[in-house]
């Protein structure tokens, strides 16, 4: 579904992603792990067209997605949210979630109905009058992984969901990715947390100062000597 | 669901009130209703592309501007009678505002460097119009006063009156359209945060573009209404920032995106600024001093606008209800 | 167009740009670390200018020499306002701060005018008329003089914020101001510090070109278009873009009063404007 060849990207003098090859399978889980400024969130920000690398191709389902703005890439079918939740603070849980429907339906009532489904997909229909900015870090990351569902992607980029939630929240947004997932979204997530990848990811890349070091299976990542190298030394979470 | 019908009330009434205004009042009340809501009107227009889409635009007065220069020049040249003209006026409102939107949105131009471009924009448009001698270049043009239906111009204030209060009723009902329209929703979400909007498949440009452009249009609309009621325009009044910040000034005071927000502030504002030029005027630039304080205190006060404020005030009060 | 027409502007161009360059260092220097635009900037230069002549015309004090008073005083002002005034608002949306700094501009540029007179006004320095002949190049004493304080004052501002405790805390502000908090630096204090600075410059600059320039209540709106010109060509924030975009925009004016009709000169320094923040708007210093 998503290929990526040979992607660099390089901001004056410090290369963030150098030579970077990844296949993103249709309809499974894929996991991109490393340690803090690794280029994760720059390879979500050029899959989603904010940044423009100097080499090398991004393919979704055959299309180019090099040179496309952000907007265009939603349209064809690429939602994400992002490791700072940027929700509109000022809008209510249920006009956040509209906008995202807006992608797929010119039609308000349409739109209306499709958030409505996704509010309740998400257990937040009892809060959808709230202004965004009131809720917790737990609901806002909820509601910015519904407001992305509502725009009908195929392909899903989740920057770190988990950071900053509790062990009990953790769960119910795994659970809820895992949904999602079953569903038919292909998943591609970016985690800091190791066993939160190993539980839920069908394969995992790893990355390294913009370089791919490793890239399989949760059981042949977990045993390879390069990943656990990298790892020592950063704050290993076992949550 | 109390606050919701005693507001309805109030804007009944209001309405009410100033439908038959000229029953009752003099040429002066009506003199300052007309200002009170021709800047109310501009700031709500204003308020398309700066309360909702959060575009904040210092140089507004360039749209009025064009407006006014247009129908004026059509009418003093070929005798286009100003009701046409001021669809003229219009379309040069259209045509700069695309200008202006495309040049800051293309180049993405956005918080400070949004602000500056604008009176850029403003300051070049006041060199240019002091030196094109076809409108007047530094000594304006005047419209010599002959009443007539087709001239826009009458004796007394009446039909002033009623043309602004049309166009006042006018904007309130395109606010309130644009706030529930998809297009509103948008424009409200590109506000809050344009980065998320065009990841959730917005094409952001387009509809700042748009947003502008509705803006400018139904600013220079009242270009035309702005001469003929004066009778001079000048570019010392029309193109200057302080014009600009005026007009932002009134949505400021009574709430950015919200749609009685301008009309409200108008009211409130409009009047303390002809109160203090009227009497503190004699006192050279008393009057500007107390119009700064005046600005420092709203803006620390009430930095949403008055109705903003409120709506928020009986939104923690109803909050506090249910807790208890 | 002779060389002699030439040399001429570049001279008169460079000697306005060293005043040009300090009233912007003040405004970046504000925005460097408040992060807001100034439009009080103007006002400061009105007051500095005032109080410049009123030192001279009752007390006979030179203007050069009244920096003494006007830089501590205007200091103080500034500092004033922005304790009252900006720093209760710091952390509200940027277009809030710009209001703020327009009414408060409101106020200084118009107390003048209310409190004395708002009719223009000129000085006369006993050596007003004096001049100085460098090859083929006329340059009048007061304006050599301005330019040659207003360096001095830069270099001087620059070895402050260089070299002093206070100065770090607000280069540290400047760059990272989650960071400066962390270690402990009061950065509401430093904000009406560096806002103090700013109006001082701006004030003195004020007296540096009463020798030679009306007086009057708006004569600080030209300057303040200028200064953001100036300030947004040499990259917001960044202290030697402002000073070098100050000589630039002073030749370029100077230049294009020799080509363009009088009228049209602010054209000159209004298209780079234009140009500078649809081409390039991270200015001189910025990174692309």
């Amino acid at each position: 579904m998503l290929l990526v060849r040979n992607l660099t990207m390089a901001f004056k003098g410090l290369t963030a992603i150098s030579n970077l090859d990844l296949d993103v399978r249709a309809g499974k889980i894929f996991g991109l792990i490393g340690p803090n400024g690794a280029g994760k969130t720059t390879l979500f920000n050029l899959i989603t067209g904010f940044l423009t690398p100097q080499k090398g191709q991004i393919l979704f389902n055959g299309h180019n997605l090099i040179g496309l703005k952000p907007h265009e890439i939603c349209r064809l079918g690429i939602a994400r949210t992002f490791q700072i939740v940027k929700v509109f603070p000022q809008l209510s849980v249920y006009r956040n979630i509209m906008i995202g429907s807006f992608n797929r339906h010119k039609d308000i009532k349409q739109s209306q109905e499709i958030s409505e489904l996704i509010l309740d997909l998400v257990h937040l229909t009892d809060k959808k009058e709230q202004a965004a900015s009131a809720l917790t870090i737990a609901d806002r990351k909820r509601l910015e992984l519904a407001r992305a569902l509502a725009t009908e992607p195929v392909l899903l980029l989740l920057d770190e969901t988990m950071a900053g939630l509790n062990p009990t929240e953790g769960e119910k947004m795994l659970s809820m990715v895992k949904e999602i997932n079953g569903r038919g979204i292909t998943i591609f997530m970016i985690e800091h947390v190791m066993n939160i990848i190993m539980s839920v990811c069908h394969h995992i890349l790893v990355l390294n100062y913009g370089e791919k070091i490793a890239e399989g299976s949760p059981t042949e990542i977990s045993k390879d000597k390069k990943v656990i190298e990298a790892y020592l030394g950063e704050e290993f979470s076992i949550a | 669901m109390k606050s919701v019908s005693f507001s309805k009330i109030i804007i009944l009434a209001s309405f009410l009130i100033l439908l038959f205004l000229p029953l009752y009042a003099g040429s002066y009340i009506l003199h300052v209703v007309i200002i009170i809501l021709f800047f109310g009107y501009l700031g709500s227009c204003w308020n398309i592309v700066a309360g909702y889409a959060g575009q904040i635009s210092l140089g507004h007065a360039i749209f009025l501007g064009a407006g006014a220069y247009t129908s004026t020049v059509f009418f003093l040249k070929i005798g286009l009678s100003p009701w046409i003209g001021m669809w003229a006026g219009g379309v040069s409102g259209i045509l700069l505002g695309l200008f202006v939107g495309y040049l800051t949105f293309r180049y993405g131009l956005k918080g400070h460097y949004f602000i500056l471009a604008t009176m850029a924009f403003g300051a070049i448009t006041k060199v240019i119009a002091l030196n094109i001698d076809q409108i007047g270049a530094a000594q304006g043009l005047i419209i010599p006063f002959k009443a007539s239906f087709s001239n826009f111009q009458f004796v007394g204030k009446i039909h002033y009156y009623y043309f602004m209060l049309f166009m006042v009723i006018g904007i309130i009902l395109v606010c309130a359209v644009i706030e529930k329209s998809r297009f509103g929703q948008i424009l409200m979400a590109i506000r809050e945060d344009e980065e998320a909007a065009e990841s959730l498949g917005v094409n952001t440009f387009r509809y700042k573009l748009m947003a502008m452009v509705v803006s400018s249009f139904l600013t220079s609309l009242v270009g035309t209404f702005y001469a003929f009621y004066i009778g001079y325009i000048h570019p010392d009044t029309l193109f200057t920032p302080f014009l600009s910040i005026q007009i932002t000034l009134i949505p400021i005071t009574g709430g950015m995106g919200s749609v009685f927000g301008p009309i409200v502030g108008s009211f409130i504002l409009s009047p303390i600024s002809e109160i203090t030029r009227g009497f503190l005027g004699k006192f050279s630039g008393l009057h500007l001093m107390v119009w700064g304080v005046i600005i420092m205190f709203i803006v620390i006060l009430i930095p949403k606008g008055i109705i903003v404020e409120l709506q928020d005030y009986f939104h923690k009060a109803q909050r506090k209800k249910l807790k208890e | 167009m002779s060389s002699e027409v030439i040399l001429q502007g570049i001279a008169s161009g460079l000697l306005i740009g060293g005043v040009y360059a300090l009233i912007a260092i003040g405004l970046t220097l504000v925005y460097g670390v408040l992060h807001i635009i100034n439009f009080a900037h103007g006002a400061f230069l009105v007051v500095g200018m005032y109080i410049s002549y009123f030192l001279f015309t009752y007390l006979g004090i030179d203007p050069y020499l009244s920096i003494i008073v006007i830089i501590p005083a205007l200091f103080i002002i500034g500092a004033l306002a922005q304790k009252i005034v900006i720093n209760p608002l710091i952390d509200t949306p940027p277009h809030i701060c710009v209001f703020v700094t327009i009414g408060l501009g409101y106020f200084l540029e118009n107390f003048f005018s209310f409190a004395y007179s708002p009719e223009y006004k000129n000085i006369q320095v006993s050596y007003a008329h004096s001049i100085i002949s460098l090859y083929e190049v006329t340059i009048s004493v007061t304006r050599l003089m301005t330019f040659g304080l207003a360096i001095l004052l830069t270099l001087f501002l620059y070895l402050f914020l260089k070299k002093t405790d206070t100065g770090k805390a607000i280069r540290a502000c400047a760059q990272e101001r989650d960071a400066a908090l962390l270690m402990g630096i009061d950065t509401k204090r430093i904000y009406v510090i560096t806002y103090g600075i700013g109006a001082a410059c701006v004030g003195a600059a004020g007296a540096f070109i009463l020798p030679f320039f009306y007086l009057g209540p708006y004569v600080g709106h030209t300057f303040l278009l200028i200064a953001f010109i100036v300030v947004v060509f040499g990259s917001m924030g960044n202290f030697w873009g402002a000073f070098l975009a100050g000589l630039i925009i002073g030749l370029g004016e100077a230049m294009g009063e020799i080509i363009l009709p009088s009228a049209m000169k602010e054209l000159v320094s209004l298209s780079i404007f234009i140009i500078v923040l649809f081409f390039r708007p991270q200015g001189l210093m910025g990174k692309s």
